[in-house]
């Protein structure tokens, strides 16, 4: 089961498509798209406000729903889901290989857009940690507007305070830190980092996805996210590898001077 | 239990368990493992016609997962997939960017290349590198528009690295795999499409787009244009066929997977 989400940023629409099908075709009738939002300390869900095709269900961000999760399931699992505090897995329909695409875009004013798969996978709700990012890899130091979304959605109804890091391996220095929020689609702007190719980001306590967004002056949009780290080795020992990796980072983080 | 996987790794990756497993679904094998040292690449696509520009950032592996040295090794294709130019790189730093221009590819054309990081050394600890690295083209000098890799496709073996002219395999999907693939995304926005294929096999195979037809002989590239359909679908004898998709709106381009 995956969650999907809004980036927001300014003026720029951002919208959600999901298809009403998977990749290999097949669709579910009993399907319907579902929002969820936290109120009160308490997961609330909703049918969401959207446009729908034959095969598509279109979101629109708007202020109220710009940190809420999208997902789909039938209407018996949504009592399931109701009657718990946090979220469950109600069914597999978005398990797929390759993975269940639904459509994240970004649309500014000049009509440049671009967009991104943007799935939640469950298993990561379920799971706090840290996150690992090479900025360096994905980031355009010469666009007008250049960061990062980091977007975390944890299972407990919970705005949770956390920290981000950028790291200067090649400096071996923190060189900014900022507090991001659980259950929510954050915003870190580089616009004050000079172009190196050592920064590195690191998120403390809560897991989630990096979205690196970048826009060009003529209104080009980049957008595109960090494959995590295991991702980059294969064998038996490449879980404990990365989480040797982190480790380092953490303590290298934990002893710089900021 | 890494010791029993490792034992039990030549059974379950057997040309004969992987038919086995396909045909009764039981065991579905796409990304077949491999039991040697190796460094895996996707098949990157670069393009330096029609005003493009392709941007490529690769982060050093070998010694920020395993503090080892190595070199990155392109080796390039055109369209065709014949190799028409490789390029060897020291790791001065975290992550290397190498513009694709015309006047470095000599040509206005487009086609495929692998990245390598190759240790200088021999090891006998477990390193599998597969580093999936991120593509950026632009337009007209503009700043790219990034998507990471698509396909792990070839690979050479880590301790035969120092070799003049590798040896690329492709173990990977080396196994045959009738696949129907639904993309899904709504076409219906955009002036145009491209769908971008690239044959990682040592064998030709059939693509068929919304029903037409196309044959990609062994490391060919093809790019195929298509608009009018809301839905493409795409029918093939490769287990993995998902297309690099570039969609066109109001003189701004996407570009991310299919």
């Amino acid at each position: 089961m995956n969650y999907f989400f809004f980036i927001h940023i300014d003026n720029y629409v951002s919208e959600i498509t999901l298809p009403k099908f998977t990749n290999s075709g097949s669709y579910d009738k009993d399907m319907k798209l579902k929002a969820g939002r936290i109120i009160d300390r308490k997961w609330k869900f909703y049918d969401p406000e959207c446009s729908e095709s034959k095969d598509f269900w279109s979101v629109t961000a708007t202020e109220d729903n710009k940190n809420d999760i999208f997902f789909l399931c039938s209407d018996q699992q949504i009592e399931r889901q109701e009657e718990s505090e946090s979220l469950i897995k109600l069914n597999s329909f978005t398990d797929t290989f390759p993975d269940f695409r639904s459509n994240l875009s970004i649309k500014n004013t000049s009509c440049g857009f671009s967009s991104y798969q943007a799935e939640y996978p469950f298993q990561m709700t379920l799971k706090k940690g840290n996150l690992y990012s090479s900025i360096s890899s994905l980031s355009n130091f010469k666009a007008k507007k250049n960061g990062v979304f980091v977007r975390n959605i944890f299972h407990l109804p919970i705005y949770d305070e956390y920290s981000a890091f950028i790291y200067d391996d090649h400096q071996k220095k923190v060189v900014d830190r900022f507090t991001l929020t659980s259950n929510s689609t954050n915003f870190i702007s580089f616009k004050n980092y000079d172009n190196t190719s050592s920064l590195y980001l690191f998120c403390e306590g809560y897991i989630g996805i990096p979205v690196y967004f970048s826009e060009s002056s003529s209104g080009n949009i980049s957008l595109e996210h960090t494959h995590p780290p295991h991702e980059n080795i294969q064998g038996d020992i490449r879980h404990k590898i990365v989480s040797q990796l982190k480790n380092d980072l953490h303590k290298k983080i934990t002893s710089s001077n900021l | 239990m890494t010791f029993i996987k490792k034992l039990l790794r030549p059974i379950y990756n057997s040309s004969l368990a992987i038919r086995v497993g396909n045909f009764t679904r039981l065991r579905k094998v796409i990304f077949k493992d491999l039991s040697y040292n190796y460094s895996g690449s996707d098949l990157f696509f670069w393009r330096t016609h029609h005003g493009f520009e392709t941007t490529f950032r690769a982060t050093d592996i070998g010694r920020h997962y395993f503090n080892k040295d190595s070199i990155l090794k392109l080796i390039f294709f055109d369209n065709k997939g014949f190799e028409i130019k490789s390029f060897d790189f020291n790791f001065s730093s975290d992550v290397i960017e190498f513009h694709i221009t015309k006047e470095i590819m000599q040509i206005e054309s487009f086609g495929s290349f692998v990245a390598l990081n190759l240790l200088n050394e021999n090891v006998e600890d477990e390193i599998k590198i597969t580093n999936r690295c991120y593509v950026g083209y632009s337009r007209n000098h503009d700043e790219p528009s990034f998507v990471h890799g698509n396909v792990i496709s070839r690979h050479v073996e880590q301790n035969n690295s120092k070799q003049e002219n590798v040896n690329l395999l492709s173990n990977f999907w080396s196994h045959k795999s009738n696949t129907t693939y639904l993309l899904q995304k709504d076409f219906k926005y955009f002036e145009e499409n491209e769908f971008v294929f690239i044959n990682p096999l040592n064998r030709n195979i059939e693509i068929a787009l919304n029903g037409c037809q196309y044959y990609l002989s062994p490391m060919e590239t093809k790019i195929i244009s298509a608009n009018g359909d809301s839905l493409y679908s795409i029918e093939s004898n490769f287990g993995f066929p998902r297309p690099l998709l570039f969609s066109y709106k109001n003189n701004f381009f996407d570009v991310h997977h299919g």
